[in-house]
């Protein structure tokens, strides 16, 4: 008999063989060092390609995802993402127009995890749900943990009516992003206009802020100087491209969350465990100048790695 | 028929989705997919329900794909997807990493290729595969090996320009 195929070593290797044809086979192996050793090299073979595959899990059960909220923009941002990357920058300039990102609702925070505090307090709209049920690792923890938060510092009742539905819109709550952020790093952002926290009953921006409660929580306090920054504004890639003078930066491999501009800076925001990841960008004498915004908690490694990959 | 509808849905739904997922990368995709897949089932019950299911589904991300290309469109995009774990940021990162490798290296493989892969992962016997992919039984072991190879080939090159890059 002659060597085996390495068809016929995987249709083995697979109970693929019927047992009339398993004979000759088995005899030829147990005679053929060179087929034995062939065999062990499409077995290792085989069990790396199955793990390749395995790594390729869905995100989350499927059965959950069926109910879950669609974030098809922020599917149709990265397609165009890439294809920006791929086709060149000209070809977007020219009448793509991005759908207007959904508001965001609670449901795509659980789905875009953002860290514990601080929070602005009155960013949690209408009654507030117990969450001592919520398990910490659900995934809604995220929400848990705010709306915990958000207890320990409780809103004046004032400031959640007059807010609420300016506070759904994602514009808000992305406003108090900043203490996420590299403070250093952020401290470069001249845009950002960050103005001293008002003093007690003055009114910024539609919330008022009494005095005692802006004593008791730092978290207020922060959710009042936050809310006094110009908030960003979503926009499509187009416009980004367009206020970079036809440069956006993406980090390779990793998929924008949405695209923000924050006065003349465009902030391109991922999502990672630990937080948004920013890349801000703005365009200074003609170049672009670029920073990357890490959340707490991230590596300087990892930051440098994904530093590294940023492309044109 | 409604319960043969919600019996297909029961034993098939899972596997189709993960394996067009696989094949996607998308999951609002592979879950579109899967729904038109099962409503053409209702229309025309299929007597092997798997390899059909399963057919059905790859001829629609086939057609999803070519009409793409004739837009113009490129499809191709290995993200970063975020698994919901506690590991670190450098454990994310290079698992992010990794799967991106494994998108690129599965994308470079025939559909064919690929195709088979994919099934075999799923469960699929040789008779299942080749039913579904309208080859011969007796191909499949061939293309199993070969697909095997190029993947991890793919896969394994992709790693060393990972780690000279790094």
């Amino acid at each position: 008999m002659s060597h085996l195929e390495s068809g016929t070593i995987h249709a083995l290797l697979d109970g693929e063989i019927p047992s009339a044809e398993l004979g000759p086979i088995q005899a030829h192996l147990a005679a053929c060092a060179e087929c034995r050793a062939l065999l062990e090299a499409e077995r290792r073979l085989q069990t790396e390609s199955d793990g390749l595959i395995e790594l390729l899990e869905l995100p989350g059960d499927v059965s959950q995802a069926e109910g879950a909220p669609r974030r098809r923009w922020v599917r149709g941002l990265a397609w165009a993402a890439s294809l920006v990357a791929a086709v060149g920058i000209g070809w977007a300039g020219r009448g793509w127009q991005q759908p207007n990102p959904p508001r965001r609702t609670s449901a795509d925070q659980v789905a875009a995890p953002l860290p514990p505090p601080p929070v602005v307090p009155v960013a949690a709209p209408g009654p507030m749900p117990a969450t001592a049920n919520l398990p910490e690792r659900s995934p809604a923890g995220n929400l848990a943990r705010t709306k915990t938060a958000t207890r320990r510092a409780p809103a004046p009742v004032v400031a959640q009516k007059e807010l609420k539905p300016e506070l759904e819109s994602r514009d808000v709550i992305t406003s108090a992003l900043p203490p996420r952020a590299d403070s250093g790093v952020l401290a470069r952002e001249p845009q950002v206009a960050v103005a001293p926290p008002p003093a007690a009953g003055a009114t910024t921006s539609g919330v008022s802020v009494p005095l005692a409660a802006e004593r008791k929580s730092p978290a207020l306090r922060l959710g009042a100087f936050a809310l006094t920054a110009a908030p960003p504004e979503a926009i499509g890639l187009p416009d980004a491209v367009r206020r970079l003078g036809g440069s956006l930066r993406l980090i390779e491999g990793m998929v924008p969350l949405r695209l923000e501009a924050q006065g003349q800076t465009v902030r391109v925001v991922y999502a990672t465990a630990q937080g948004e990841l920013v890349l801000s960008q703005r365009l200074v004498d003609g170049r672009v100048e670029v920073t990357l915004l890490a959340p707490a908690g991230f590596s300087p490694d990892s930051l440098a790695r994904l530093r590294s990959r940023v492309r044109e | 028929m409604t319960g043969l509808l919600a019996e297909l849905f029961a034993q098939y739904h899972g596997s189709l989705v993960r394996m067009l997922y696989r094949r996607t990368g998308d999951q609002d995709r592979a879950e579109e997919i899967a729904q038109e897949t099962f409503a053409r089932a209702v229309a025309a019950p299929p007597r092997n329900p798997r390899p059909w299911l399963f057919a059905v589904a790859l001829n629609l991300v086939r057609e999803d794909a070519r009409k793409a290309s004739r837009q113009g469109r490129r499809l191709v995009l290995y993200k970063a997807e975020q698994p919901e774990s506690a590991a670190s940021p450098e454990e994310e990162l290079d698992r992010s990493e990794r799967i991106a490798l494994v998108r690129a290296a599965l994308d470079s493989l025939t559909e064919r290729d690929r195709e088979a892969l994919l099934l075999k992962a799923e469960g699929f016997n040789y008779d299942e595969i080749a039913a579904t992919l309208g080859l011969a039984r007796g191909a499949i072991g061939t293309t199993l090996a070969r697909a095997r190879k190029r993947l991890v080939e793919a896969y394994r090159a992709g790693e060393e320009k990972r780690h000279v890059a790094s």
